[in-house]
Formats: structure tokens, sequence, C-alpha cells
């Protein structure tokens, strides 16, 4: 018995040892037919005419977005290079290089961009339709609804009534919205445009305190369309209704972003599942990555703040990171990350800042009541 | 012309609308690292005009990929490590284009070979690696190009150690792409300020006496050797403190030899077989312990070992590029600095031991400490031999 403790001891603290070393891996293939890395569909950078720039730069885009690596969104600026930050550059190019910004979290140049290059030209409606979402995530509803109003002028009726069904259902009105996006999607029988309906209904929903249905409506989309967004939307779901099982589930066919690793390392940690450890190491690195790059760490902010709080149990810095991300997007998710780490790091006084900042946003969310009412304010 | 456009955004529409950001990884990145390598240098250069310093390059299979067009030969989009090989000559002529270095103002040729495969977050990475052949006194600089007209946000994020400095610093080849590693007269990196390397004798043992003591602190193989060694001594009668007196010193002879001799160019050793005999040393003492043999002397044992260990210690002095009289100062400042750290070690061993055997006379302390210590020393020394071979 006494040898086995001394084995087992030894063991651990072996590999007590070994965790300090590592990364990043070495590794020496076998033999010469291992595969080492599988590729990404190649891209031939045409960028000779600003149509073959637009096109180039937009499979650029979509294999960022399959692929959650956003090295292609370098890319594709590369590609825009000769018109990128032109005041003369074609409008659709400018809207690629705004939903480049976007997609980097780089909110208020994009809006600068989509707005210069929808002076120029105002039939866009690809381009009111992204500035009605960056109005949307920095709350403001009106000019997104003018933007929405604005799509429909050029003619693309179905997405401006559900770009304004979105606006209209992140402000309380619930039933219209309900009602608004079933109608749409009876017009409709295209599965792709079915599936994002159906995504803003269920988003909908959830912000009416509706799980159940939402939950329908999420896994109906991705039955419909598999979308990375929605995903990780019905993930959060069912991690709040404690059913860690199930995101894993829906996780699984996701590519690793950052987002998708927080969500599954604390899935495996409400489980009890050891793997916890090791994806949460992994995480710290890519965090580590991100820091020695010298990016700036607000555009990283949420996944920052929800492994603060998720995994690290660490209120007073998930509050920190949650405050610098409520200053570049005010979707429900950030105001429920400033104000649940607020309260668990007892920051009295910034609990009653985020929630008179909440309250006069015009946003409503069931899932944001208790610091919606007006009660002790 | 912008009609056709119109058109193509309007088909666009329904898969873009669907693009909101999902994601939060980070772009494109390569890594330069300055400083000894371990697991590759087999070239500690005695001259000391010369420093035996090393710079690795790590770029990631992806970008290169769409750098050099001929890299998935077969272009079934799954890269082979039999595809890697055939296109290292591709790769390492890219890095030739792009990477410029410079010594003294004039072009520094570099002689790049591929050195590994590496796992990073986001995927495979090609490490190459190359000889530093700069006077430790001349300008160095560099200018980075790769990926230039491929990806606008590639970085690359230069660190390691340059004159016993620590050096940190981003480049955008699309930005701020030169960077000068090391100005004039100096040892210090320009990218961590003006920290010049000390000139007069005293000032020189003061800046390598808190090396020496991180060095040893830090070190966790010196420590795990200290450690076997003080693991069989019991303190309880005046023969074991003097057991532990002259194990100790031994221990301190023989590493200040060699970091000695070895920091003076008179001899030379590659950390290929020094990292994996510092594992040894460990191994073996701990086994010892387990399995005394009567003619073997602790004291002598830790001797010899030492003198392997000086060699590991000598790495530091060696990247310093220190020379001539101040060399005698920075040595003594590194030994005392070692020696300290140890003797902190010692100390807390000896509270240890004292609170475990003379107050609490724990009667397992044996079995636990000595000999299941001594087991997972063994395991621990196997583990990095392995490790320091591969």
């Amino acid at each position: 018995m006494r040898h086995v403790l001394q084995i087992v001891w030894g063991v651990v603290l072996a590999c007590a040892g070994s965790l300090s070393l590592a990364t990043p891996k070495d590794f020496s293939p076998a033999n010469d037919s291992v595969v080492v890395e599988i590729l990404s569909n190649r891209v031939k950078p045409v960028v000779n005419t600003p149509e073959a720039a637009y096109e180039t730069a937009k499979q650029q885009i979509n294999l960022a977005r399959q692929t959650a690596d956003p090295r292609y969104l370098g890319r594709a600026q590369t590609t825009l290079a000769a018109w990128w930050d032109k005041a003369d550059a074609p409008p659709a190019l400018a809207i690629l290089q705004a939903t480049i910004e976007q997609s980097r979290h780089e909110f208020s140049s994009a809006r600068t961009t989509l707005q210069a290059a929808l002076r120029r030209d105002p039939a866009q409606a690809q381009g009111w339709l992204t500035l009605a979402t960056l109005e949307r995530i920095a709350t403001n509803y009106s000019a997104a609804d003018l933007a929405c109003q604005n799509v429909s002028r050029s003619g693309a009726a179905l997405y401006a009534t559900a770009c304004q069904l979105e606006t209209a259902s992140l402000q309380g009105k619930f039933g219209e919205a309900r009602a608004g996006f079933n109608n749409l999607q009876k017009q409709t029988s295209d599965a792709l445009t079915k599936a994002w309906l159906l995504s803003l209904l269920a988003e909908s929903e959830e912000r009416a305190g509706q799980d159940v249905a939402a939950l329908k409506a999420y896994q109906t989309s991705l039955l419909l369309a598999d979308d990375g967004y929605t995903a990780l939307a019905l993930a959060d779901l069912l991690l709040r209704t404690a059913q860690p099982d199930a995101a894993l589930r829906v996780l699984a066919k996701q590519a690793s972003s950052d987002s998708v690793m927080v969500r599954r390392t604390y899935a495996y940690k409400q489980l009890g599942d050891a793997r916890w450890n090791t994806l949460w190491t992994e995480l710290r690195e890519r965090f580590a990555a991100l820091d020695a790059r010298g990016d700036d760490p607000r555009l990283h902010a949420r996944e920052l703040a929800l492994a603060a709080l998720w995994l690290e149990g660490n209120p007073a810095k998930a509050w920190a990171a949650a405050q610098s991300n409520l200053e570049i997007q005010k979707e429900p998710l950030d105001w429920w990350l400033a104000l649940s780490s607020a309260e668990a790091a007892a920051r009295r006084d910034d609990v009653t800042t985020v929630r008179k900042q909440l309250q006069s946003s015009g946003l409503r969310d069931m899932r944001l009541t208790r610091w919606l009412s007006d009660t002790k304010l | 012309m912008r009609k056709k456009i119109i058109k193509i955004c309007a088909t666009a529409l329904c898969s873009m609308c669907l693009l909101v950001p999902v994601w939060a990884h980070k772009a494109s990145d390569a890594y330069l690292v300055f400083g000894q390598d371990a697991a590759t240098d087999t070239t500690v250069v005695p001259d000391r005009s010369t420093t035996a310093l090393r710079m690795q390059l790590s770029l990631a299979v992806k970008d290169l990929d769409v750098a050099i067009d001929t890299l998935d030969a077969d272009g079934d989009r799954s890269l082979t490590w039999g595809e890697v090989k055939a296109g290292t000559p591709s790769i390492l002529a890219f890095i030739n284009q792009g990477v410029s270095l410079s010594c003294a103002n004039s072009s520094l040729s570099t002689d790049w070979q591929f050195a590994s495969l590496e796992q990073r977050s986001d995927g495979a990475y090609v490490r190459l690696t190359a000889p530093l052949a700069c006077d430790a006194k001349s300008v160095l600089a560099i200018d980075y190009q790769l990926f230039k007209g491929v990806d606008a946000t590639h970085r690359l994020v230069v660190s390691g150690q340059l004159g016993g400095q620590p050096i940190a610093a981003v480049l955008a080849p699309a930005g701020r792409s030169r960077l000068t590693l090391r100005s004039t007269d100096s040892a210090a990196p320009v990218a961590q300020g003006d920290r010049q390397m000390p000139q007069t004798g005293p000032a020189t043992l003061a800046h390598f006496f808190p090396e020496g003591i991180h060095h040893i602190l830090t070190g966790y193989d010196h420590l795990a050797f200290l450690l076997t060694l003080l693991l069989p001594i019991i303190l309880v009668a005046r023969s074991g403190f003097i057991t532990l007196l002259r194990t100790v010193t031994g221990f301190t002879i023989g590493h200040s030899v060699t970091l000695a001799l070895a920091s003076l160019g008179w001899i030379s050793a590659s950390p290929a077989w020094v990292e994996p005999a510092i594992a040894f040393t460990i191994g073996a003492s701990a086994l010892l312990n387990l399995y005394p043999v009567r003619r073997v002397r602790g004291d002598l044992l830790a001797l010899c070992f030492g003198l392997v260990h000086g060699l590991g210690f000598s790495g530091v002095m060696l990247e310093a590029g220190v020379t001539g009289s101040l060399l005698f100062w920075g040595l003594a400042g590194f030994n005392l600095g070692v020696e300290t750290g140890q003797l902190l070690m010692v100390l807390l061993w000896c509270g240890v031991h004292w609170v475990l055997v003379s107050w609490l006379r724990w009667p397992h302390y044996n079995a636990v400490v000595v000999r299941g210590g001594s087991c997972a020393l063994v395991a621990m020394a196997v583990y990095w031999m392995v490790e320091r071979l591969a």
C-alpha cells in the first residue's frame, strides 16, 4: 500500500512539473503522409478591378466566418487596400470594409465608414442593414429605425420589415415582433432566409422570457441552416437554464472561436468534467497570445469578462472587463455581464450607475428584469 | 460598373445579413525569439567576440500556404509532413526575401534552417532557427516585410533575451516594420528603453547578483537536484549538520568551477547534452537515495554532478557577453547570487525538516518524504530526460 502511494505521489509531482513547461508544443510527424494542417479553400487574390476585389474580399470574409479565424479578415483588408478608407471608394467596397471592421468589434470606425458610403449611394440595402445592426448594438433605437426605413427604400421589403421588428422587439414590443416574424416566414421559401428570421424570433422570445418558444425557434433555425451566431445564442440559453450537456452538443460542430471555447469550458465546468481544466489552459494561452500581439484588449473584453466570471471566479476582474466591453457594445448579454459581475464584486455604486444607464437605454429584456425594475434605485 | 456591384450586392444580401461578429480569436502572428536555444543549439561558440546567440522564427502554416503557392503541392488542402519537407527550400527563400537583419549598419546574411513543427492555439507552425553572427557591441536592426501584400493585420511578436536584457516588441509589415534591436555600445535593446549594461566592476557584480538568485530560484532542475541531495540527510546529531555542509559545499565548488571555465571560454559544452545530463544527475542521485551504494559519498557526488550544473548556468553569462576584467566581477556576482538562492532553499528545507522530524516526530517521514520524494524525483528526471532528448 505504501509503495502504491509513493508511486501515485511521484506521478502527481511529475505531472505538476511537466505542466510548468510546454507551450508551444513541438511535434514531429512519424511519416511523410501525416497531415500537419487542414488548409481552407484557396482564394485567388484578384484585385485589379473593384468587381474582382469585391468577390475576393467576400470569399475571404466568408472563410473568416466559417473558420472563426480573423486572419482571413486581414487578408480581405489587403484585398481592399486600394480602396480602404478612401473617400471615393465604390460604396459596395466601403460596405465590405465596414463589415470587416464590425467583425473585429471596431464599431465606431464601421459606423463612420458606412455613413460616408451611404451618403454617396443611399441605395445600398446591405449598408443600411449593417448600420441598423450597429445602432442597435449601441442602443440607438431611433437611428436603427431610420436605417431600417432606408432598407425598404432600396426595395428589400422583407429585410426592412425584419429590421424594424428586431428594433421594436429590443424595446419590449414582443407581441408585435412575434406576429411579424411569423408572418414574414410565410412570405419566403428560401431556407437561409427562414433560418435567419427564426433566429431573430428566437432572440425576441428569449428577451420576452419565453424560453420554451425561444428554444424551439433556435433549434428549427439551426436545422434549416447551420450558423455560428445562432448556435452561440442557443448555447447561452442552455447554459443559463442549466443544460450544459445540450449546450456542448450544440457547440460541437462550431469552429473553436474564443466565444465558443469560453462556453464549452463553462459547460464542462458545470458538469464537473475534468476536460474543463484543459480547455481553460488553452483559453488562457489564447488570451496571452492576444496580449502579446498588442491588440486593443477592449475588442476581446466580452470573452475576457465571461472567462473571469464563469471560469476564474474573479468578479472584480470580470467587472473591469465587462465595464470596458459595455463602452463598445450594449447587447443584452453585455448588460447582464456588467451587472452580474458588478453585483458579484459587491460594487453597489457601479450596479446603480449601470442600472440607470440600462433603464434610460430603452432596452427591455426579461433576463434583466431584476435590474430594470424601479425598486431599490 | 456601379449597377453591376449593386446587383452582386443584392444577391449577396441574404448570406451577408447573417454576418454578425461571432469570433474573437487572434489574427495572424509570427514569433521571433532571441536567446540560447537548448533544444537545437549545438554550437556554443567559445570565441568571446561573438555571442552564442540564436534566433527562432515561427510562422503559421496557414500563412505560408497563402504566400507560397507550391507548398500544398497536390492541391488537396491537406498539408502533409512530406509536403512541408519538400517545401522547406521555398520557405527559406521566402524568409530570406522578407526578413533582413543588419549588424553595424551593414546587411547580415542569415543562415535559416528548419528546426521543428510546433502546435499553437491557432494551428501548426514551422519553426526555423539561425545563429546570430553579430558582435555584442554592434548596432543590430531588423526589417520585417513578410506577408506585406497578403495580410494587413499580420504581426511579428519579438521576444527573448539580447545581451542579458529582455526584449519585447511587435512589428507590423504594413506599418512599423523596422526595429533597432540593440543600439551602439550597449547591450541593451532599444525596445526596452535605455537600460545599459553596467560598465564598472562593482556595478557588474551588483547587476549579476540578483541574476544569480533569479536563476537558481527559477531553475527548477537545479532546485530539484539540490532537493535530491538534501532528502536523505537527517539533522539530528552534529554529524547530520556536517554532512549537510559538506554536500552543499561540494555542489557549490563543482558548479563554480565549470561556470568559470565556460565563461572564460576555456571549455564549451552544447546544451544538447548538458540539459539531458542535468536531468540524469537528478535521476541518478534520487535512485541512490532509494538504493544507497556504500562506496558512493554524497558530497563527492554533489561535487561531480555540480560540474554538470555549472555548465548549465554558463549560458546566462555567455549570453550577457561580458568580457575582460568585468567578467571576473560578473562571475563573482552571479555565483554569490546562486549561493544565496541556494542557501535560502537549504534554510527552507531545514525548517520543514525541523517541523516534521524534530518537532512532530512524524513516524512516516522516511517513507513519505525521503523515499516518496525520491520516487517522485526519479519520475520527474525521467520525464525531463526523455523530453530533452526528443
